[in-house]
């Protein structure tokens, strides 16, 4: 009887342990409602900067700009299919009224963020997420340049994959 | 008529003659005071060893306390880290008096400003440690809907400190003796609880020692036969409930009825703790030889101290003849 208990006991610690690790990075459509977003501070390790809408230099346990994302619909809808390559769109949480995303503005030929409520299906507001080993790059979907960021904290676009920003995803509590 | 010649004739008598007359009685005088003297001094003497003996074992119900001379030395930082002054605090500790509500005074021990008058010299040595360490710990998404996994990390910051602390006691008989406490505690960040500061973990610290050195104060109060009993564990169902009973009978001073008690729990599962409490309830009794035998190897500073006093008088007394009770149970 112990050892049917204490079996019972480590199994449900196991299962508890394992539903601590995320299933998706993505914030759903219901926690978006209720605000209840899947937070990252997002890290280039080579410049030292966390993405945001005003870049900082990363400083554990500091007080950082924190990034959600969000997989945009329904343009998306072929991208849920199991298999299918991700698109995302990438949000700051910095400005708690306001959804700023991040763009690849078309028209002024620039990447930061801008202003994302009530604006869906943009294509230039889509990145492709690429995973390299235990960091990531984003293509954008518009015209499949990558994400860069500088030395200063500016951010750049680059054709070359290589040039691209890896970026380290921290979650935070 | 006839006295005033027996007189006449008194004192017709040589002056020599009566000198070495006069003489011998003042010896003889002597004599026997002096013997009646020695023979006093011998009877008193045997009382006197019997009211030592019956005055120690009624010192315990007497208005005077315990109390030994403690001179407190110094207490090296051995380690690197000055943020707090342990030797310090246990400094303060040991000074501090110690009040109950059912006791006036627990002063167990007087600080002394020399080393010679002291009974116990206690110094030491600490080594105090804390770190803050940031972890990372790797993750995978757990959805395999996608094309491919996105990694990410998670940041723990782990607070930790722990402290080594060694007392030394040094008794004014030669002897040393040593006790240790070794205190260690982290807190890690999760999304469970909120994670302890250095501060916190450094409060705690401090009161970990605070409790050892409370420990240390652990003795009789003579006047009411104040007796700390060491907590003992019992998973028996029925000893337990009797153990509930036993404890008042310290207050009783039935101390045969819980040495009984308590030996009986010892022979089922020996403990530090069990063996603690035998050992005082045959002190209490004043069968200081078996109080001994189950103090044996006790790290409490205070016990041995006070049965390094109870064991020269008992001793002595043995060795002059005393036939001291032995109480058992």
């Amino acid at each position: 009887m112990l050892r049917l208990i204490s079996f019972l006991l480590i199994t449900f610690i196991v299962c508890v342990s394992s539903q601590a690790q995320l299933s998706t990075i993505h914030t759903s459509e219901r926690d978006i409602l209720s605000k209840d977003y899947t937070k990252f501070i997002l890290v280039n390790e080579a410049t030292g900067y966390a993405l945001g809408k005003e870049p900082v230099k990363f400083v554990p346990g500091g007080d950082m700009p924190e990034i959600y994302f969000t997989v945009d619909l329904p343009a998306n809808a072929a991208s849920l299919a199991t298999g299918a390559p991700r698109d995302l769109v990438i949000h700051s949480t910095e400005v708690p009224s306001e959804d700023w995303v991040l763009e690849n503005n078309r028209n002024q030929g620039d990447i930061f963020f801008g202003r994302g409520r009530f604006v869906v299906n943009s294509i230039d507001k889509q990145w492709k997420v690429q995973v390299m080993d235990d960091v990531v790059i984003f293509q954008s979907k518009y015209d499949n340049n990558y994400l860069e960021i500088d030395q200063q904290g500016d951010l750049k676009r680059t054709s070359s994959m290589p040039e691209a920003a890896r970026w380290k995803l921290y979650y935070v509590y | 008529m006839k006295n005033r010649y027996k007189i006449k004739e008194y004192l017709n008598i040589d002056s020599g003659k009566h000198s070495l007359l006069m003489f011998n009685s003042a010896v003889r005088f002597a004599g026997k005071t002096i013997l009646v003297m020695l023979i006093t001094c011998f009877f008193f003497q045997i009382d006197a060893f019997a009211q030592q003996g019956e005055c120690y074992k009624r010192s315990l119900k007497s208005k005077t306390p315990l109390r030994h001379k403690i001179f407190i030395g110094e207490f090296e930082n051995k380690g690197t880290n000055n943020d707090v002054d342990f030797g310090e605090i246990v400094r303060e500790k040991l000074n501090e008096q110690r009040h109950s509500i059912f006791t006036k005074d627990l002063q167990i021990f007087v600080p002394v400003d020399s080393k010679d008058e002291a009974d116990v010299i206690v110094s030491g040595e600490y080594v105090y440690n804390n770190n803050t360490e940031v972890i990372e710990k790797p993750f995978m998404e757990r959805s395999t809907s996608y094309a491919s996994r996105i990694p990410y990390f998670e940041i723990r910051v782990k607070n930790s400190a722990d402290l080594n602390f060694v007392f030394q006691f040094e008794y004014k008989d030669g002897t040393t003796a040593f006790d240790t406490l070794y205190h260690e505690d982290s807190s890690e960040t999760s999304d469970k609880r909120e994670i302890k500061s250095q501060v916190v973990l450094e409060e705690e610290t401090i009161k970990t020692l605070g409790r050892k050195i409370w420990d240390y104060k652990n003795i009789v109060d003579s006047e009411k036969f104040w007796v700390k009993m060491p907590k003992v564990k019992i998973k028996d169902k029925e000893m337990k409930s009797q153990y509930k009973e036993m404890r008042k009978y310290v207050e009783e001073k039935k101390f045969k009825e819980l040495g009984a008690f308590y030996k009986k729990l010892y022979e089922q599962k020996p403990s530090d703790e069990l063996a603690q409490c035998i050992g005082i309830c045959y002190e209490m009794l004043g069968n200081f030889e078996k109080a001994q035998e189950y103090y044996d190897g006790a790290s409490d500073f205070a016990i041995n101290m006070r049965m390094k006093d109870h064991m020269e008088l008992y001793n002595y007394l043995l060795e002059i003849g005393m036939t001291l009770p032995k109480e058992e149970f």
